[in-house]
């Protein structure tokens, strides 16, 4: 980075961090020993340190460095590595390792990474574990790098900057966002001769078309009611009026009616063998295997797939969800976070505010990897896959609901994915399902 | 095995320890000094175990005790909440759900495991062809990875695709969810235990079978014995040292099933296991939940489980164990 361009609030704000720096080293021993002893500490004695080297972020050293980018999807690598080779022309000193952790280890991972005192520098964040990260001090704050000539949150939708930041400050560059709709495959509407999904459909037309294309001589299922929440069962809770928690992620209001109705719509879609059951999905992840080997004729589906899907099966297409009181999507959306005790925090922040940069949203729209999460750049995915209707999923930004977060992290969703299988293997009487997800969420929700 | 080694390990301690002492108290002053460069280096050779097992285990040992009375969540520092986790033990039905399942799978195990093991080394001792390569064979499954086994035989068992399913179709039985209910997963997970354990303790009954001296067999013949009456009274007793090592080690494996619970019986898309093992939920309390404190308890209360399992052997054993 040179000095060019600067104006002279940014120059004076440049000096004061490197009288910081100096005022640093001033320390001599002691900060020898801080360090030291933050190493075998691990999290909270790297934290502090990690703050004070965010001070002196604007000027790296230069030197040859190699940082950790931490992520959990494997089918987005292609994109991630165009990204790090675009970055790597502009800090040719840098060097990026990515490094793929599969989501179901993940945060088991980074968070025992973070209290041995080593983890990847720059790592993919999620909506519901966010909190829990930021609020115990284990995210650098990004104050350093935004503003002019940085990222600029105002090039982002409110909701995914609101989502990322924790106490007025800013932890996270939000790097893409997904709605869900449903995916349907047109071979088996056309042999079944049922017509296409629609915009208007509702509950009772994906029901009955589910139904009709369900095909037990075959092994050919209707409706893939997945056990994944976000792309199923919030987005019914939602349509129909319904909510998961309160506003402040202290309670469940899964015993609801509206909530409630939704899930008994489900559960019926499972017990009627319209959709595999919790056995076959079990071992097989059905976005990967059944969908596309044209075992399923319907399933609700994130963006994130779009591009995958239509490459093993160019007969998938895409509709919006059906409605019941109303049109509902869930919304989520990554950020890439630096760890705060990352030694090398002024690369790490550097790495962090290009992948910010239109330059690198661009890389994941055009290889129609995810949504960019900056504004002005969803034309750009949604052209990588011409053949499918996208436009269905920026539609569903208008009638989006924020994915459903609790202060206390995750467990909560856990607890309640323990009551979804269970009912859904037949295992709890109908009408006490929802009073039991209820009260299995709440479990979690309690400050302990 | 790094159980194994382990023992090993704890032998030369106490073979060299007795060597040093009794050359010690000889008292002359040459072989003192002798005594004492050879008790040098025993204790030279030992120290770099005595050093990983100090550093790795008798350290992480008494402070997970400590922590088992913090609420340490890993991301914060530990506050001390007395003997809270111990009492949210006895309510926590998770806890008691993963302590049944693991009861119910060692009986099985434990009982089939020695079974079959015997079985197959009586069968292998004896002289039938190829019996190299059917030892090679059966023992193959112990050194494959649990995580590639529970890999393979997830897909073995899945309910509408898997071989065995298929199978059992065709036959015209009916397919269970094997690893979907919480019954057949208790059977799917005996099935593969003792399809990967099985070989090990086939090669130690070998080895005790091949220590029976031939005679007794030789003199029982004489006196006319048949072959249940010689397998009864000479064989069983005499291999019973090896059964005793081998029950002991089968219950304490069984107590500590993971890897094949967390690869098999979980569902995709969620942190639902339909088979949760008490190790199982040591992780999943550990590592997801950030309750480390809470379960460094249930750790330390699974020590003590093995720990009374194990000194109850012991005392069992005076009533069965013979020693030549």
């Amino acid at each position: 980075m040179s000095d060019h361009g600067r104006t002279p609030d940014q120059l004076s704000r440049v000096m004061d961090k490197r009288i910081d720096r100096r005022a640093l080293l001033r320390g001599g021993a002691t900060g020898a020993a801080t360090l030291s002893a933050a190493g075998i500490l691990g999290a909270r004695g790297a934290h502090r340190v990690g703050a004070a080297t965010a001070q002196q972020s604007a000027e790296c050293s230069g030197e040859d460095i190699t940082i950790t980018y931490g992520f959990w999807n494997a089918e987005q690598r292609p994109a991630v590595e165009a990204q790090i080779e675009a970055f790597r022309k502009q800090h040719p000193n840098i060097k990026v390792e990515p490094q793929v952790v599969p989501f179901a280890d993940y945060f088991t991972k980074l968070q025992t990474g973070i209290a041995g005192g080593s983890t990847n520098d720059v790592f993919w964040m999620n909506g519901p574990n966010f909190g829990v990260y930021a609020s115990q001090g284990a995210l650098a704050d990004l104050s350093t790098i935004t503003g002019e000539g940085g990222v600029d949150p105002a090039a982002y939708p409110q909701s995914l900057i609101d989502l990322y930041t924790f106490e007025d400050k800013l932890y996270g560059v939000p790097r893409d966002f997904d709605t869900i709709g449903l995916y349907y495959n047109k071979d088996l509407f056309d042999a079944a001769e049922v017509e296409y999904p629609t915009a208007e459909w509702t509950w009772e037309d994906l029901r009955s078309a589910a139904e009709k294309l369900t095909d037990t001589e075959r092994g050919q299922f209707g409706y893939g009611s997945t056990l994944s929440a976000q792309q199923n069962l919030y987005n019914f809770v939602y349509q129909n009026g319904g909510r998961i928690l309160n506003e402040e992620g202290t309670q469940a209001l899964l015993a609801e009616p509206e909530a409630c109705d939704a899930i008994r719509f489900l559960t019926d879609l499972m017990t009627s063998k319209v959709s595999p059951d919790v056995a076959t999905q079990q071992g097989n992840n059905p976005y990967q295997t059944l969908f596309p080997a044209g075992l399923i004729a319907m399933m609700p589906g994130g963006s994130w797939h779009a591009g995958r899907l239509h490459e093993a099966n160019p007969a998938i297409a895409v509709a919006p969800l059906p409605r019941s009181k109303q049109q509902a999507s869930v919304i989520h959306g990554l950020a890439n976070v630096v760890w705060a005790g990352s030694p090398h925090q002024c690369e790490a922040l550097e790495f962090v505010k290009f992948l910010g940069s239109q330059e690198a949203e661009e890389i994941l729209a055009e290889t129609a990897t995810v949504i960019p999460a900056m504004n002005g750049l969803q034309e750009t995915w949604k052209a990588a896959v011409p053949e499918m209707d996208l436009q269905v999923f920026l539609d569903a930004v208008d009638y989006s609901v924020p994915y459903p977060t609790a202060p206390t992290g995750a467990e909560w969703e856990s607890n309640l994915n323990d009551v979804i299988v269970e009912a859904w293997s037949g295992g709890i009487p109908q009408d006490e399902v929802c009073q039991r997800a209820a009260e299995a969420v709440n479990d979690a929700l309690k400050p302990q | 095995m790094p159980g194994v080694s382990r023992q090993l390990a704890g032998v030369s301690v106490m073979a060299i320890a007795p060597v040093a002492n009794e050359a010690r108290a000889r008292g002359r002053a040459g072989p003192r000094r002798q005594a004492r460069t050879q008790a040098l280096w025993g204790y030279l050779l030992i120290g770099p175990m005595m050093l990983g097992f100090a550093v790795f285990f008798l350290f992480a040992l008494i402070v997970s005790l400590g922590l088992s009375f913090t609420d340490w969540n890993v991301l914060a520092s530990p506050n001390w909440v007395g003997l809270d986790n111990y009492a949210r033990l006895l309510s926590d039905t998770a806890f008691q759900q993963a302590l049944r399942n693991t009861a119910v799978l060692s009986v099985p195990h434990v009982v089939l495991r020695i079974a079959f093991s015997l079985a197959l080394a009586i069968a292998l001792n004896s002289q039938i062809r190829f019996r190299a390569f059917y030892r090679t064979i059966f023992f193959i499954p112990v050194l494959t990875m649990p995580v590639a086994t529970g890999t393979v035989w997830k897909w073995l068992y899945d309910p509408s695709y898997g071989p065995i399913n298929y199978a059992l179709g065709q036959l015209g039985l009916p397919r269970p969810a094997w690893l979907s209910n919480p019954n057949t997963a208790l059977m799917a997970v005996v099935i593969v235990l003792l399809w990967s354990g099985v070989g090990y303790d086939m090669i130690i009954f070998l080895a005790g079978l091949q220590n029976i001296p031939r005679d007794y067999y030789e003199a029982a013949q004489l006196d006319g014995a048949g072959r249940w009456r010689q397998f009864r009274d000479i064989t069983l007793p005499l291999l019973t040292p090896t059964t005793f090592f081998l029950v002991v080690v089968a219950v304490i494996h069984s107590l500590q099933v993971f890897d094949l619970v967390y690869i098999m019986t979980e569902v995709e898309h969620t942190t639902t296991n339909q088979f949760p093992t008490i190790v199982y939920y040591i992780y999943d309390e550990a590592f997801r939940n950030f309750r480390m404190g809470y379960a460094t308890t249930v750790a330390w209360v699974l020590l003590i489980l093995i720990l009374l399992f194990t000194l109850l052997q012991f005392r069992l054993q005076r009533r069965w164990v013979h020693y030549t």
